[in-house]
């Protein structure tokens, strides 16, 4: 971000931005295929979205492999004029960019990267299905959209990507539209999105009228050239620092420019508006448990580990001009969302939906890292709970797969397959499968040893640290984390003994692991250990942290020094912590039967607050109260009143205590005397307006009957008419020019 | 790059354009039509607008034509919708007739 370059000019291209071009070109070029030709491939063109993918995941590779070859400051930047206009006093240049920083080159790796697997696992869990090409395609669609928001240059572009990846997540998540929870899933997705999205638009438009750029680069060159100044940030700078894209507002080439810092800070809260859209975070993230009812292998990659992600990304990529008030509304959200999510998951009897909250509850820890200023951390867990939670989901799936025959009745309006009640047992059934999950678990409960734990750690030490430096209140965020560490123990103990461990609840035979389900959970069970991604088990730091060296913050306090040391006591509280939640649910699960849930307690975590109870009841209908108060007041008030002036003005009756008898209004000559002129008015009105009125109402009825013997009702006869006239006009204008 | 190919395809779009509301009989196409046309129009703005990089106003238009366009077509699937209604058809000569029918 340090050379800030004019953005009157276009980069140029270098060799490294072949690979850039690559990940974004090769799922493009596999979405176009498949969505044209796939109907005829065999399997709906599976192998080539799989290639596709595999190429684009290998320039992934590739690029990173060249990146961290290139000189510190160097950075891959690939960027063209768009299009010019002129601003009030300087032209504004509209760009378009790809920059891949390191941490962006670890992120499309990722996404590529799983992307990959779970392609080669929905080939095998998928195999069934119909109209299979529309699947890879949107697939390819959805990894292009998010290669797209992680390697923008600016907002632009990440909006375009970030509508891109909620439309293919509509079209995945409402895969089997024939039924009607996935459509309304995806519409209520796609929906509460829009909210988010709405507050991103806002913020851009703050942003982009503050500074006239939505680069990221530039706007980071101009803002550090900043300082607050009483309410106003004002900005600095000459010839040399900057380019002439700003105006000149001084003789001696000193520029001068005063920002309000509240719109500042607003257009930062805005933004990070549409983060929780898209990430999932209360109060709009009550989409994500409903959009389980797509195609697992899709929750496992869209809702688990790539899109609901974007939205954290997002937040640091303008992480650098972040307000100190925004970041601790940020850390609360993501506090109140990570508890409210993870009391939810202790009751849901649906495997989708247990994980589903478990997310929900995963990015509250990823915002709240976020929000205290651990960015390497939240990012570090971003990357960590993509593996795992990855995984998770992919274990579901092949049980899901197992039982998909089975037919129980469904209970409390979940799918049978999807019901944890009926699993069990499947610890002596499936070993490997069961190891693979262990694995997993433990790095999403925070054991030691796990990558989970490293990062886990890294965001609540965070937060502890924040609260050293705040004191007071702000102990509820760490005391929230640390509750959420237990809980999500607790949960997930209970999800391995209702699934796993306790005993077998239905008679489906003992199945093998296609090896195209079994490569990627291997991988993402390897990826859930602390060595593929850390060095020390204990600290974060490796080859993938280095990636995420903290940005400089403008408008921050630098950390105290002396604070960032590792808290002993409390790793070992929070270990033990998850360790008891744990123990907890082996004690409370061990040989228990189903029983249904009856608790008042028991039912507001089964209905996650009954949040959606409210948006429906309290929303949704108070919107329509006030829409139909607004309908009455338009009837009766407004509408009223224009009646009433009609029916004042119209009424002729005069008052019974004055001295006339009312007379019939077409006698005028009853009129009483004193009003003659009026009387005079009513001449002119009845005998010469009304008159000429009536004879000009005569010439356009012959005229208009006479007209509309052509209005035969053939609309294209009309047409016809219309290009005629047209024609003749056109005419008549050139003979006379 | 050069005008003439840009009017061109702005000639041969507005033609298809008319073409279509001409002899369609079905509603939807006949709109589909109108949109060519207002296309057409479009291309015309932009490829002039490349004499005006200052202000960029034939571009401007064009954007304002798209929301136009987006209102109109709102506007008359609405009309389609409710044609479709009453009379069960959104074939033009079908309706020519139950035209007469009301009038």
């Amino acid at each position: 971000m340090n050379g800030y370059q004019s953005l009157s000019e276009s980069l140029p291209f270098q060799s490294i931005h072949t690979w850039i071009l690559l990940i974004l070109c090769l799922p493009f070029f596999g979405f176009l295929v498949l969505r044209f030709f796939g109907k005829k491939l065999p399997q709906g063109g599976q192998w080539i979205a799989f290639g596709f993918m595999a190429a684009s995941f290998l320039s992934a590779l590739i690029l990173i492999y060249e990146g961290w070859q290139q000189e510190i400051g160097e950075e891959i930047h690939l960027r063209m004029v768009w299009f010019n206009i002129s601003g009030p006093d300087h032209p504004i240049h509209f760009t378009l960019g790809l920059r891949a920083d390191p941490s962006a080159m670890v992120m499309c790796a990722l996404v590529a990267g799983i992307s990959t697997l779970v392609l080669l696992f929905s080939q095998e869990y998928m195999k069934k299905e119909a109209h299979l090409d529309r699947y890879w395609a949107y697939l390819c669609l959805f990894v292009l959209a998010m290669q797209a928001i992680i390697l923008a240059d600016n907002l632009i572009l990440i909006f375009v990507g970030w509508e891109l990846v909620g439309l293919a997540s509509y079209f995945l998540i409402g895969f089997f539209y024939t039924q009607e929870k996935p459509a309304r899933a995806a519409q209520k997705a796609f929906l509460i999105n829009r909210i988010g999205d709405t507050f991103f638009l806002m913020g851009m438009a703050i942003l982009f009228s503050l500074t006239q750029t939505l680069d990221l680069s530039a706007l980071w060159g101009l803002l550090t050239k900043g300082e607050i100044q009483g309410d106003l940030f004002v900005i600095t700078y000459n010839y040399l620092s900057v380019p002439t894209d700003y105006p000149i507002m001084d003789s001696e080439n000193i520029f001068v420019r005063e920002l309000p810092l509240i719109w500042l800070q607003l257009a930062g809260l805005f933004i990070i508006g549409g983060a929780l859209g898209k990430s999932a975070q209360f109060p709009l993230q009550t989409w994500l448990p409903d959009a389980m009812a797509g195609p697992t292998p899709v929750s496992s990659l869209i809702h688990a580990a790539t899109m609901v992600a974007a939205g954290v990304y997002l937040v640091s990529r303008i992480y650098f001009f972040l307000f100190s008030w925004v970041q601790v509304t940020l850390a609360i959200i993501g506090a109140v969302t990570a508890l409210m999510a993870a009391i939810a998951a202790l009751t849901q009897w649906d495997i989708k939906r247990i994980l589903a909250y478990s997310t929900i509850s995963q990015l509250g820890y990823l915002m709240m890292g976020m929000g205290v200023g651990v960015y390497d951390d939240a990012m570090m867990h971003l990357i960590t709970h993509a593996f795992f939670k990855c995984g998770l989901f992919l274990v579901a799936a092949v049980i899901i797969h197992q039982l998909h025959h089975l037919s129980s009745q469904p209970q409390e309006g979940i799918p049978p397959y999807n019901d944890i009640r009926n699993m069990g047992g499947l610890w002596k059934e499936q070993p490997i499968l069961f190891r693979l999950f262990m694995f997993m678990m433990l790095a999403l409960a925070g054991i030691p040893f796990t990558s989970g734990f490293v990062s886990k750690e890294g965001i609540i030490m965070g937060t502890i640290d924040w609260a050293e430096r705040l004191q007071g209140g702000s102990w509820l965020i760490p005391a929230m984390a640390l509750i959420g560490v237990g809980l999500t123990a607790y949960y997930m103990g209970r999800m391995t003994m209702w699934v796993f461990i306790s005993e077998r609840r239905n008679n489906v035979p003992k199945q093998k692991i296609h090896w195209k389900m079994a490569v990627p959970l291997f991988v993402m069970a390897l990826g859930s250990f602390w060595f593929p991604i850390f060095w020390n088990p204990f600290e974060n730091y490796g080859y993938v942290s280095q990636a995420f060296s903290l940005p400089i913050q403008l408008f921050q306090v630098p950390p105290l020094p002396g604070i960032g040391h590792h808290h002993l006591i409390w790793t070992i509280l929070s270990v033990s912590l998850a360790v008891g939640g744990l123990g907890m649910a082996y004690w409370h699960f061990n040989g228990k039967k189903s029983k249904p849930s009856r608790h008042p307690l028991q039912t507001l975590s089964f209905h996650h607050f009954y949040q959606d109870f409210l948006y429906e009841h309290i929303l949704a209908k108070g919107i329509l109260v006030f829409a139909t108060m607004w309908k009455w007041i338009d009837q009766y008030i407004i509408d009223g009143a224009v009646k009433l002036v009609a029916m004042i003005t119209h009424n002729q009756d005069v008052p019974s205590d004055s001295s006339f008898e009312p007379q019939p209004t077409a006698d005028r000559d009853a009129l009483p005397s004193g009003l003659s002129l009026a009387r005079l008015a009513e001449w002119i009105d009845v005998d010469i307006f009304d008159r000429l009125v009536n004879y000009l109402v005569r010439g356009i009825q012959y005229a208009g009957s006479y007209v509309s013997s052509t209005q035969s009702g053939n609309i294209q006869r009309y047409f016809i008419g219309i290009i005629l006239s047209a024609a003749v006009i056109v005419l008549i204008a050139s003979l006379l020019v | 790059m050069d005008l003439p190919y840009f009017l061109v395809l702005g000639v041969v779009l507005f033609a298809v354009g008319i073409a279509l509301v001409l002899t369609r009989r079905n509603i939807i196409m006949a709109l589909m039509g109108v949109e060519l046309m207002l296309n057409a129009a479009n291309i015309n703005f932009v490829a002039f607008a490349q004499y005006d990089l200052q202000k960029l106003d034939g571009q401007m238009a064009t954007l304002f034509v798209m929301v136009l366009a987006a209102a109109e077509i709102a506007v008359a699937l609405a009309i389609v919708l409710n044609v479709y209604k009453r009379f069960r058809t959104v074939r033009l000569d079908k309706l020519e007739n139950s035209y007469h029918d009301l009038a």
